[in-house]
């Protein structure tokens, strides 16, 4: 987080009108940087597989069928079944849409939060600052799961719920990410004469603050759909969000576990769908965060 | 430093406060009445105004918060609905297990994250640093349970290779070192996979810097570069990330107790929600809340100590 401050402070310093400059610039780094590449390609594919998979898959993923329970992959069902004989492979297809609304919603609910308060916060300072910077101290002082726990148990255990709370939970970071950047930004003389010229403070903050802050927020909003997904199917896992039948990941995996015995695949095959969805986020934002840091040469 | 260290502990105070109001209200958005709640579900209209009264629910807000404070410093938490037992006793007995399962995991992460991000930053764009570093991202992008549960598979169940059954863990409980062992590794890997990162970039921008090749130029020896002149400057930032992951850690444990059916604090969480037994979960997450509070402060006094000595070198 240190670094992406400095970061902003050096590109904001660096250019008159950057931006697009900066952008060429993120292009040329991007496409050199070849896992990140993949990591895009490969959550574009996702997406796709989200959005038209569930009309292709072979079986309907509610259906049950108790003479084909827990058998192992086949040609037929290519993931095997599971404990009441539904296709795993349509499951996990139709469980894809689930688990990106939940990573998209709940970074779009923190992000949208957490710039808003760190722009607030970063922009006029003083005590305003101090109030919001204490209010994250105080959230952040929970582990986040534990945050997430709090508020589902007030909420109700939903999906829609735990992407509230897992969404809840990554306002501090958006915010402090964001309230560094802002003050760093503030700071130059640009801004003071642009105030001068009679700008308001909603004009300077969207025209000149957030497109200046906005590679950290990206940065930050690509890491964070990756451990809000985990967080999200975590809790899943637990019990506390998606309710049966529906085809969601945690969930499932939370199923498998009673037959690990004699039927692993159960349990093993959505946590690898897990793993590739996050991996392909992680390795996107790092990157993101490497095309944007102009420390990195190359 | 001790100024340093009661200033600290003064800086807690109102982070504490907002972590009691916040559980505190709690009690009061959750939809419904918090007497009928604790009362229970089939409780009559008498026991709920019995209760009401007892819980004070009828005084100001102010008035109940303080009350709650005050249960607070005496250790009343206020009772279990489903054991009837008090909540601070429910909570000690579970304690142990996830502090336990916590420190553990903190101490694997650091050994493995440490000597993994030095080698590979030594080693920069070797095969060593490579296989690291993707394996360090798996470990960030593996949910914990699923490992838990995989590690349960080829090492609790286990598999034969030859004559040697893989099966030498125990999958469940908490206790001896056969049981502890899967749980540890299960919730060290992320921790591991995060520091290793971490230490790798902060090694390297240390690595970069003048002194470091002025120390090179002067002839001592690459060893001593490293650990003695590198090390120890890359390992700040370090200290940090090990504190924040003490606080994931402690939130990890809920889901790895689950995976492992330990009986500690998290599984207490989860299984008290389910049965609306709130008392327990407000409590717990209390207790989860002060620990890290806790953990952050003696953190901050361990950054600053490291800290001093490198200024006064």
């Amino acid at each position: 987080m240190r670094e992406e401050i400095n970061t902003n402070e050096v590109e904001a310093k660096a250019a008159p009108n950057p931006t697009i400059v900066k952008w060429n610039d993120f292009w040329r780094k991007f496409l050199k940087n070849k896992s990140a590449v993949i990591g895009g390609i490969v959550i574009l594919i996702l997406i796709l597989i989200a959005i038209i998979g569930p009309y292709f898959t072979p079986f309907d993923p509610n259906v049950q069928d108790h003479a084909i329970k827990l058998t192992g992959p086949s040609s037929e069902h290519w993931f095997g079944t599971d404990h009441h004989g539904r296709d795993i492979f349509s499951r996990i297809i139709h469980g894809m849409s689930i688990t990106l609304y939940v990573g998209f919603f709940a970074v779009l609910i923190g992000m949208t939060c957490g710039v808003t308060l760190g722009v607030i916060s970063g922009y006029y300072g003083g005590k305003i600052d101090t109030i919001i910077m204490r209010i994250m101290d105080i959230m952040l002082a929970f582990p986040g799961i534990i945050l997430a726990l709090a508020i589902v148990s007030v909420l109700g255990t939903d999906l829609n719920n735990v992407i509230i709370a897992v969404g809840i939970f990554s306002i501090p970071v958006f915010a402090r990410i964001v309230r560094g950047s802002t003050l760093a930004v503030r700071k130059l003389e640009y801004i003071d004469a642009i105030r001068a010229l009679g700008a308001s403070d909603l004009r300077i903050i969207f025209k000149h603050i957030l497109p200046n802050v906005l590679s950290p927020i990206i940065v930050q909003a690509t890491l964070s759909i990756a451990t809000s997904i985990l967080s999200a199917s975590g809790l899943s896992f637990l019990g506390m969000g998606a309710q049966p039948p529906t085809p969601e990941w945690g969930a499932m995996l939370s199923d498998g576990r009673n037959y690990m015995w004699d039927a692993p695949h159960v349990a093993t095959i959505p946590g690898l769908a897990i793993v590739i969805v996050v991996l392909a986020f992680n390795i996107f934002g790092d990157g993101l965060r490497d095309a944007f840091d102009p420390k990195m040469k190359n | 430093m001790f100024t340093f260290i009661v200033r600290r502990l003064l800086q807690t105070i109102p982070v504490i406060i907002g972590v009691t109001i916040l559980t505190f209200s709690m009690m009061h958005l959750i939809p419904g009445n918090p007497a009928q709640i604790m009362a229970g579900e089939s409780a009559s209209p008498e026991q709920i105004a019995l209760m009401e009264e007892r819980l004070g629910l009828n005084d100001p807000l102010p008035v109940q918060y303080l009350d709650y404070v005050k249960g607070i410093a005496t250790g009343d938490l206020g009772n279990s609905i489903r054991s009837g037992r008090a909540v601070s006793d429910e909570i000690l007995l579970r304690l142990r297990p996830t502090v336990e399962l916590a420190i553990y995991s903190t101490a694997l992460s650091i050994v493995i994250g440490l000597v993994a991000g030095i080698v590979s930053a030594v080693r920069r764009y070797s095969w060593a640093d490579s296989l690291i570093m993707i394996l360090a991202l798996f470990g960030l992008s593996m949910p914990a349970f699923w490992l838990g549960l995989m590690l349960i598979q080829y090492f609790a169940i286990g598999f034969n290779i030859g004559p040697i059954n893989t099966g030498w863990f125990l999958a469940s409980g908490w206790g001896t070192w056969q049981q502890q062992v899967l749980p540890v590794v299960t919730l060290g890997t992320a921790g591991a996979a995060i520091i290793a990162r971490m230490t790798r970039s902060s090694m390297l921008e240390v690595i970069d810097q003048d002194y470091i090749r002025t120390a090179r130029a002067k002839g001592v020896k690459e060893r001593v570069v490293v650990y003695r002149h590198a090390l120890k400057n890359a390992l700040i930032p370090v200290v940090t990330v090990v504190g924040l992951q003490f606080g994931s850690l402690l939130g990890g444990a809920v889901l790895t107790e689950s995976v492992f059916a330990i009986n500690g604090l998290g599984r207490l969480i989860v299984d008290s929600i389910q049965a609306r037994d709130f008392p327990i979960v407000q409590g717990g997450i209390l207790v989860f809340a002060l620990l890290f509070v806790l953990v952050n402060i003696v953190v901050d006094i361990l950054y600053r100590y490291l800290n001093k000595r490198i200024d006064f070198n």
